[in-house]
């Protein structure tokens, strides 16, 4: 159901923009790339050592550094086919607009320094498959080679991802020991999200709570994701019709996200409101005897709010304000916590308490 | 409030477009076009909105001052179909800007932003977060700014909200956390709260969590949610917890009604997850409910059936029944995808069944298929539609297309 709302045209106009920007941008940088061919295999087989073209390797603690070979690296075998053969093609797979090496996503903390010491100088140990620019398929180190070290494989068991890993974010990392995102994870996340925020935040960012926690959501999730039959998305299929039983066994479920306004404005313009212009009354006849409606709303305030929270001009102010017939509607344990003395700088209460 | 988004909106866009360049670029646009029905003065009508979502991360920026810093926008506009241009809705969700100084030690995000755990539960503010971390797996985190109320209702008023959170967290399966939270509205304390969290891994197939909340305005537990859960390999997990919550404390403080109310509720279950063959999963779940002390129950069982290794085609189906002091239902679904490479389908259906009727009815049925195709590296395109015959509505039928863009792009190096 939609609610009313002040228009913000500035605003909208400027997420179009954005959006139209975005794209523009988006396509601009999603044109093909030129990509360098270096057949590794043919280098091998010519016998050449790996350091012969990555020679800032030995010293590279980081992925971060830059040790891919420097064009002049390359112009040391092949200066004649740029020179003197003009064949930009030899290398490039778009000649007429060469470009840079593409950075990779520097997801990994590797130390190529101290592997190297470690594997002897032998890169195949890790390097069991060169990479072939012109492949599509990753021949990087999988994680199985990493692990097959002893030390790696006790980070794994221990759960101490940050040890390798920069960002959990680009990895479809698949459920570990407790942390296994189950088929009911998306009913019980909230516990996790609160006590291992740490953890959470590693792999998650913002706007992946933002999806369906967000500020405003445009869309429900059932439809952002509608694709995704496998989720026990909250109000899938005929929700409305079970909201006042789902809302019942877990009221705290609904107010996270819903206030009681949510509720007053559907029940209003579905007449079942106390403020519709012919409000239904769903209650037993004899209900405003405060033997029924007293104890129900002292154990079910929530449900009364979803149609009669409407601040000083409440039904309920009418009979329970000081004076009224209706006595005193606090609970026995009121004073306990509420001194006197708040009357006097409180709002709400001087509704009841003027004087 | 629009003044402050305003401002957020265009920092956040000046500093995409002079950072872009050297940053690790995500884009993520999705375009919704559809019709369903909306109720006005006790009649249906049908509405056709269209609504396009964008998001925008810039990581890594490349500067000589902060660590990874990086922008973050999430907004969206929607317009009905057919109505002026008043109709026109939209907002931002999140805008923020975020870096590390220190040596990677202090994390800042300034401006829209997501917090959550502790006592801050899921909080959305514009303000400032800071984050300071310090050896052996120790940190503090603050935060200030005003909470922004969601659309969906005010859940929280207020026009500050101030907080924070110590927390330990030695290995990656285990943290503790002590936290508080203060937000005002005007005068008034809206909430204050503080809170007790923690996750403990006891033993490699063991965990404890738990989470509590005590309200220091009210002087009583306002949540308490704890549970151990037992992974003893990776096709068998249990887990049992008891739930306590204040529903009433949901109320903002401000409320006339939040004077009358004294309320509990409380469950306790257990739950599992098995797979007792590679292809099949398998979830049950017992809960028994105390709504004011009065007793109910909630059990399910779900199945997964995936056909093929490559998860090109999975059967789901649920069984659930749930009772409360008031009213009931069973409920069934049923639901199945098939992947025909860049393109599938789907197909989803549920009813239920109450046990005393609403509107007169106790049966309600519903349908929802779905075709998606991924025409493109980074695009796809869907159509979903939606039939169902239930007690609100005699017959409702909703269709949706959407048209979805996500593009990565990394930073290049340059040659020297």
């Amino acid at each position: 159901m939609r609610l009313p709302r002040p228009p913000h045209r500035v605003l909208v106009g400027a997420v179009f923009l954005l959006a139209v920007a975005c794209g523009g941008f988006a396509a601009r940088l999603g044109a093909p790339h030129d990509t360098l061919k270096v057949p590794h295999e043919r280098h091998v087989k010519a016998e050449l050592e790996c350091t012969s073209c990555h020679e800032t390797i030995f010293d590279s603690t980081s992925l971060a550094t830059k040790d891919m070979p420097k064009e002049k690296k390359c112009l040391e075998c092949h200066r004649e086919e740029k020179e003197e053969k003009n064949n930009c093609g030899f290398c490039h797979t778009k000649p007429d607009k060469p470009e840079t090496i593409p950075t990779r996503e520097r997801t990994l903390k590797m130390n190529h320094q101290t592997h190297i010491e470690r594997v002897k100088e032998d890169c195949k140990v890790c390097h069991q498959d060169l990479p072939n620019p012109l492949r599509t398929d990753d021949l990087s180190p999988k994680m199985d080679t990493c692990l097959g070290c002893h030390e790696h494989q006790e980070h794994f068991d221990q759960g101490k991802c940050d040890v390798c890993h920069e960002d959990l974010t680009k990895y479809p990392l698949k459920p570990i020991s407790n942390y296994s995102h189950g088929l009911d994870f998306l009913k019980k996340h909230r516990l996790e999200a609160r006590s291992a925020t740490q953890v959470c935040a590693t792999c998650h960012e913002q706007h992946f709570c933002d999806d369906c926690h967000g500020k405003t959501v445009d869309q429900k999730p059932e439809r952002f994701f509608s694709e995704r039959i496998d989720r026990q998305f909250i109000h899938r299929h005929d929700f409305i019709g079970r909201h006042p039983l789902e809302a019942r066994a877990d009221q705290a479920l609904c107010l996270r996200c819903h206030g009681t306004s949510f509720c007053q404005d559907c029940h209003a313009r579905e007449g079942l409101s106390s403020t519709s212009s012919r409000p239904l009354n769903p209650h037993p006849a004899s209900f405003g005897d405060g033997k029924l409606h007293g104890p129900a709303a002292r154990r079910d305030i929530v449900t009364c709010a979803a149609c009669h929270e409407q601040g000083a001009a409440s039904i309920c102010v009418s009979c329970h304000k000081s004076g009224g017939v209706g006595g005193n509607p606090h609970p026995p344990s009121w004073l306990l916590r509420h001194s006197k003395s708040e009357v006097g700088h409180n709002a709400m209460c001087q509704t009841c308490h003027p004087n | 409030m629009k003044t402050s988004t305003g401002v957020v909106v265009l920092g956040v866009a000046a500093l995409l477009a002079g950072s872009a360049r050297a940053a690790d670029v995500d884009v993520r646009s999705t375009t919704f076009l559809g019709g369903r029905p909306d109720v006005v003065d006790g009649q249906v009508h049908s509405v056709v909105p269209i609504t396009q979502v964008v998001g925008l991360s810039a990581r890594r920026i490349e500067n000589p001052v902060v660590d990874d810093l990086s922008v973050s926008l999430d907004a969206w506009g929607s317009y009905e179909i057919g109505r002026d241009l008043n109709a026109l809705e939209g907002d931002v969700n999140i805008a923020n800007v975020e870096g590390r100084l220190l040596e990677k030690r202090l994390r800042l995000r300034l401006g829209r932003q997501v917090l959550f755990g502790g006592a801050a539960r899921l909080l959305i503010f514009d303000g400032l977060f800071a984050e300071y971390r310090l050896p052996k797996g120790f940190g503090a985190q603050a935060y200030v700014g005003m909470p922004v109320a969601k659309r969906f209702g005010n859940v929280l008023h207020g026009d500050l909200v101030v907080g924070g959170r110590a927390f330990w967290a030695p290995s990656f399966t285990t943290e503790m956390g002590a936290s508080i939270i203060h937000v005002t509205d005007g005068a008034l304390v809206a909430r204050q709260d503080a809170g007790l969290d923690a996750r403990l891994r006891l033993h490699k197939t063991v965990a404890v969590k738990g989470a509590a909340l005590w309200s220091l305005a009210e002087g009583r537990l306002a949540e308490l949610d704890v549970g151990p859960q037992w992974q003893p390999s990776d096709r068998l997990e249990l887990l049992a917890d008891y739930r306590r919550t204040a529903p009433d404390l949901l109320l903002p403080r401000s409320s006339i009604l939040s004077v009358f109310a004294d309320t509990t509720r409380d469950d306790v279950g257990v739950s599992g997850n098995w797979s007792p063959l590679s292809k099949l999963g398998l979830f049950a779940e017992a809960r028994m409910l105390w709504l004011q002390g009065e007793p109910g129950y909630d059990a399910g069982l779900r199945g997964t059936w995936r056909l093929d290794r490559a998860f090109a085609t999975t059967v789901n189906a649920q069984v659930r029944r749930l009772h409360i002091p008031d009213n009931g239902y069973w409920l069934a679904r049923v639901a199945g995808r098939k992947t025909f490479g860049e393109l599938s389908v789907s197909l989803d259906l549920e009813g239920y069944f109450l046990d005393q009727a609403v509107h007169g009815q106790t049966q309600s049925y519903s349908a929802m298929g779905n075709v998606f195709w991924r025409f493109a590296p980074a695009w796809q395109a869907g159509v979903s539609g939606f039939a169902a015959v239930t007690p609100t509505y005699e017959s409702r039928f909703e269709v949706l297309a959407k048209l979805v863009y996500t593009f990565v792009h990394e930073a290049p190096r340059a040659v020297e």
